[in-house]
């Protein structure tokens, strides 16, 4: 167990290293800097900037100096908000988006797994098709087009909840399950035909047969093997949530970080794009080393290679 | 499983805890456009950034609500004779949020910093106009003595220009040129000193809270000169950039004034136009189109002038942006101080036709197909979309658009990479200049590669004429050689800032040309 | 090789397929033939600003006058080439890449999927945002070359997860009999690659075919909402949605911009989606009933 950790946790390091270096070598590459504007900056002033922010001198003396300070903590300044260091954007910003992504994580899959029982246990009937039908129906809008669809109604019209920002808990209701909806849909339909297969199983039969209740035979025994696939999902779905809540955090003013993934970019914004690109890997890698460790509690076949 | 959702619940908690309440309601609310990039007065470049620095900071000039110049710090000034030597009177009882004095020595010492080289201001150049400024701040006069402000003491500064200019007295309402308290920055650092909690300021209002794509929540500065006509406790400003998010806030009454003319809804502009709580008004920008006058066939005066004839701007105001703008002929926007434009090109189909049969393209036979760059994507692309259309309708040429991402786009323009380039343009201050100086040659803002050195010449000439009518006669004389005999440029239409708020409850925002709009005038009704 | 002519006689037992079938046709047809009949252009301007629909325009208008329709139509064509494309682009990349790892196994197996499972830790939305970027300088005069540079991008955004699937196929398969027996009678691997293990995939590729062009076609619609998609007048059924969504407020809905292209998407990635489940049904053996 501990050997597994360790070679995983080293693997995730060497990938995080590989990544970061990938990510300021895109960045500096690209066309336009960060101090490019409307209006020309007289060439002594940019040359000024370009020392402030360490972006000077070769690209390779740049890269240097960026790896040996990420080791030391240390994420450097924002271009684009100039009083800014990384660390104190990422700060304000992180668990903002943590909150989103985990209510959305947990209504992906409650609403997801319910429905998806649901379905199996009604299969046929009125019930499992509707439900998929749904489900299916939601992969197949774009949710900038549902947010907004859901703000004019649940907020403007209904006056349920407020439109946009991020100040109580009323205020994460809306964006939450908008951003969970498309992954609930997913986790339903692949909840729905694991259970379908489980239930088909031998062990399954015979414990009808003894006359155990639908509900226990359903949760206690077909529950801990169909959940498998969700839980591989999950990895993805971690990734997804993160990259879905850019749209999510645009619509309904959501002071998170999906905002930098592409106005750092845009903005030419290098060391804030590296901060965001090491969050975002890093939150991948953890997701991946648990998802494992899960999966080898609910399957006693599997090991932990 | 129940144990499952014991856990999950328990999280859910804990992660909802990472939610910001907020402790108290603001007593206004409005919507400010995107995330200010800084505070800092000697960094920032941005209109947004703008109206929250002269809330926080005030200069030796300010502005009433409507946009004219008032005493601020200084409470009068001497101007002399030649138009170069001013002398600031400071009031002695301006104070900083901590109860320090505001002195003339805080003035020199926030030019000075902001004319650093190491501090990068992007906005120097402002300063420019003071004798030196420019060497010192390139690095090549290394003692800022020589530089022309000095404080003779506590309550006069003296300042020093190089020619005699007529809008220095806007200029020092301008954010650049505000006062820092030096001791903070020493204190604090180039980066801390501005945040809340450490920020020292002079204006009508300091900062309470700062979070990223939250809000910027303003609190009554108590030390503040001009307490008394303060008329708002606690502001808050929020950052968003998509036009309906903003448009929802206010509707659900979240907000109540939206400032930003970016963040209206631009399909929705003509249903909204005769709400009473829609105020709009012609403010100091222009959009136009630039063309790159080095490569063929656009380095011909002759095609330039008559694609500028081709464009219908009434069309385009009408169809596409929508909000009343007054459709552009000239370039320098209707409604400067003591100035009038020349006529130049406006609509004439059957001219252009003409004007393109004598460059050598009848019927735009034989005309190669060029490309219309754009950045942003709603109205310049409706705005090119419409264009593309003219062209080759009226004058038979192809025209294919290249929306390329704002950065590249800077890139191709400023490298001539480009045919006919969509562009925009928001004066500093209320002068023809701020417009006119862009396209001297060489101009770092010109990027058309056009260089006339009569055009120069009237420029320069202006820059020296102490007479207001003179130099009036020798700036319109310029902007006709601009749009109208030489056409490196095609004005299409001058903007229009527009304002969303209730007249019944919000006063004191006066529609005015710099579209400046002082915070500490406004008051709220409830 | 077998597999074949039973599987679509399973399909074609599912009405529910059926229907997906013909929608499929009908939207593709109407995309190759549609643009050129319905009497407009789909860069034509005119004076008709927001029409509703009516008579002469079937789906209302734009902001330009430019009828809905034809832009609906030509935007099928569009986006059903970039997400074909695009797939493709990821199914030769993937199947090539997975094919190899899962055949030759041991230390290469392991080191290209390590390799997978880095690319799999880059946030690839920051990529594709750079590729858009840095390469449009060169798209700037061509439209044609910006709709490559879509789906090469938009392809690499999918071909992990294909050669994660074609990698565990090819290690259950390589172990039958077929495969010793194609070996032991000496044939090179690019051989027993191509002709004995691809038609023995054939039914899992096609499934995650069908499944990824929604994907893609939805990467599409979200790089027109940041900017970054086709360029006008061109239209997508992402930029058209997108531009609708824009539509949605309290004052005033021109409720036809985002309902028609809505529905032609949506119709679209329903049919794909439920006949991928239903060629997932039929090709994947576990399911299987008794």
């Amino acid at each position: 167990m501990l050997v597994f950790f360790i070679r995983r946790i080293l693997g995730g390091l060497l990938t995080l290293f590989i990544v970061i270096s990938i990510t300021f070598f895109l960045m500096r590459a690209m066309p336009g800097n960060a101090f490019t504007k409307e209006r020309k900056l007289p060439p002594a002033i940019e040359k000024n900037l370009l020392a402030k922010y360490k972006l000077d001198g070769t690209v390779w003396q740049q890269y240097r100096g960026y790896m040996s300070d990420v080791l030391q903590g240390d994420l450097r300044l924002s271009t684009k908000y100039r009083s800014r260091t990384v660390n104190e954007v990422l700060k304000q910003t992180l668990p903002v988006s943590m909150t989103l992504g985990g209510v959305a994580f947990l209504i992906a899959l409650a609403v997801g797994l319910t429905l998806g029982c649901l379905a199996a246990i009604g299969h046929k009937t009125m019930l499992d098709r509707v439900s998929m039908f749904v489900a299916v129906l939601s992969v197949a809008i774009p949710n900038f087009v549902i947010a907004p669809l859901a703000i004019l109604f649940f907020a403007l019209y209904w006056h349920i909840f407020p439109v946009a920002g991020w100040d109580s808990i009323r205020h994460v209701v809306l964006p939450a399950t908008c951003l969970a909806l498309p992954f609930a849909a997913y986790v339903a339909r692949l909840t729905r035909n694991s259970m379908l297969e489980v239930l088909n199983q031998d062990y399954i039969r015979t414990a009808r047969a003894k006359g155990v209740a639908e509900a226990r035979v359903v949760l206690k025994h077909a529950l801990k093997v169909a959940i498998l696939p969700v839980v591989s999902f999950s990895g993805p779905l971690a990734a997804n949530l993160l990259t879905g809540s850019l749209v999510i955090e645009q619509i309904f003013k959501v002071p998170g970080v999906g905002a930098f993934f592409v106005n750092g970019v845009l903005n030419r914004d290098t060391f804030l794009v590296g901060g965001v690109v090491i969050v975002y890997s890093t939150l991948l890698i953890l997701f991946n080393i648990i998802v494992d460790v899960l999966y080898t509690f609910l399957d006693r076949r599997i090991q932990l290679a | 499983m129940m144990r499952l959702l014991h856990v999950s619940f328990l999280i859910s908690i804990c992660l909802l805890s990472g939610c910001d309440s907020k402790s108290q309601k603001a007593d206004f609310v409005f919507l400010n456009g995107a995330e200010p990039e800084s505070l800092d007065p000697a960094v920032i470049t941005g209109q947004l950034e703008g109206r929250l620095v002269s809330s926080l900071f005030e200069g030796l000039t300010a502005r009433d609500p409507t946009g004219s110049i008032v005493p601020g710090v200084a409470e009068r000034w001497e101007i002399s004779l030649d138009g170069r030597q001013y002398l600031f009177h400071l009031r002695s009882d301006a104070r900083w949020s901590n109860g320090d004095p505001v002195t003339a020595y805080d003035f020199a010492d926030s030019w000075k910093r902001t004319l650093l080289p190491q501090t990068a201001a992007e906005y120097a150049y402002q300063l420019y106009y003071i004798e030196n400024a420019e060497a010192f701040n390139a690095g090549k006069l290394p003692d800022f003595n020589q530089v022309g402000v000095h404080a003779l003491d506590d309550q006069r500064l003296e300042v020093r220009l190089t020619n005699p200019t007529p809008f220095f007295l806007d200029l020092c309402a301008f954010p650049t040129l505000m006062p820092v308290h030096m001791k903070t920055i020493q204190k604090y650092g180039e980066d801390e000193w501005i945040k809340p909690g450490h920020i020292v300021s002079n204006g009508p209002y300091t900062l309470e809270q700062w979070r990223i794509n939250q809000r910027v929540r303003l609190l009554a500065n108590p030390f503040y000169w001009d307490r008394a006509n303060v008329g708002l406790n606690r502001i808050d400003a929020l950052p968003t950039d998509n036009a309906n998010t903003a448009f929802n806030l206010y509707s659900s009454g979240a907000a109540d004034l939206t400032l930003d003319k970016n963040l209206i809804p631009a399909m929705l502009l003509d249903a909204l136009r005769g709400r009473p709580d829609f105020h709009s008004s012609p403010f100091l920008g222009t959009y136009f189109y630039r063309f790159n006058v080095t490569r063929p066939p656009l380095n011909n005066p002759l095609v330039r002038q008559a694609i500028a004839l081709a464009i219908d701007k009434k069309r385009i105001v009408e169809k596409v942006t929508r909000a009343g703008e007054p459709v552009a002929d000239h370039f320098v926007p209707p409604g400067i101080h003591n100035y009038e434009s020349p006529a130049c090109l406006g609509h004439n189909p059957d001219e252009a036709r003409e004007l393109l049969r004598k460059a050598g393209y009848p019927g735009g036979k034989g005309f190669p197909t060029i490309s219309l760059l754009y950045a942003d994507q709603s109205i310049a692309k409706g705005v090119a979309t419409e264009v593309q259309d003219m062209l080759h309708k009226e004058l038979g040429i192809t025209v294919q658009l290249a929306q390329q991402e704002w950065k590249v786009y800077l890139n191709s323009m400023s490298q001539l990479d480009y045919d006919i380039a969509a562009s925009s343009w928001l004066g500093d201050y209320n002068d023809p200049n701020t417009f006119l100086d862009m396209f001297v040659t060489g101009g770092g803002n010109n990027r058309t590669g056009w260089s006339n050195a009569r055009y120069d010449g009237l420029i320069q000439q202006a820059a020296k004429e102490v007479d207001v009518e003179k130099r009036k006669i020798i700036l319109q004389e310029a902007e006709g050689l601009l749009c109208r005999d030489e056409a490196p440029i095609a004005p299409v239409y001058f903007y229009v800032g527009v304002q969303f708020y209730d007249p019944q409850k919000i006063t004191g925002l006066v529609q005015n040309v710099l579209d400046e709009h002082p915070l500490k005038y406004i008051r709220k009704q409830n | 090789m077998s597999a074949t002519p039973t599987a679509w006689q399973r399909l074609m037992r599912h009405p529910t397929a059926i229907i997906c079938l013909v929608v499929l046709a009908v939207i593709v047809l109407a995309a190759i033939l549609g643009p050129s009949y319905t009497g407009y252009g789909y860069a034509q301007t005119t004076d008709q600003q927001f029409a509703s629909p009516s008579f002469e325009h079937w789906c209302g208008t734009d902001l330009h006058g430019r009828d809905l329709l034809t832009r609906i139509l030509f935007g099928a064509r569009v986006s059903l080439m970039v997400g074909l494309i695009g797939t493709l682009v990821s199914l030769i990349v993937g199947v090539a890449y997975g094919m190899i790892a899962g055949y030759r196994g041991g230390r290469v197996d392991a080191l290209m999927m390590r390799f997978v499972d880095v690319l799999y830790c880059l946030p690839r939305l920051i990529y594709i945002i750079v590729l858009i970027t840095s390469l449009s300088r060169f798209t700037k005069n061509s439209p044609e070359a910006r709709l490559v540079l879509l789906f090469t991008g938009l392809g690499i955004m999918e071909w992990l997860t294909m050669a994660r699937i074609v990698r565990g196929q090819v290690l259950t398969l390589k172990e039958q009999q077929f495969v010793l027996a194609a070996r032991t009678l000496g044939a090179s691997a690019p051989r027993i690659l191509i002709r004995h293990l691809l038609p023995n995939l054939l039914g899992v590729i096609i499934v995650y075919l069908t499944l990824t062009i929604p994907t893609v076609i939805l990467g599409e619609s979200f790089l027109s909402f940041l900017g970054l998609g086709i360029q006008a007048p061109q239209s997508s059924w992402g930029s058209l949605i997108s531009d609708g969504a824009a539509a949605i407020n309290s004052v005033r809905i021109y409720w036809w911009l985002i309902v028609f292209p809505g529905l032609a998407m949506g119709a679209t990635l329903l049919s794909l989606n439920l006949l991928g489940d239903h060629l997932r049904d039929i090709f994947d053996p576990r399911t299987t009933k008794a």
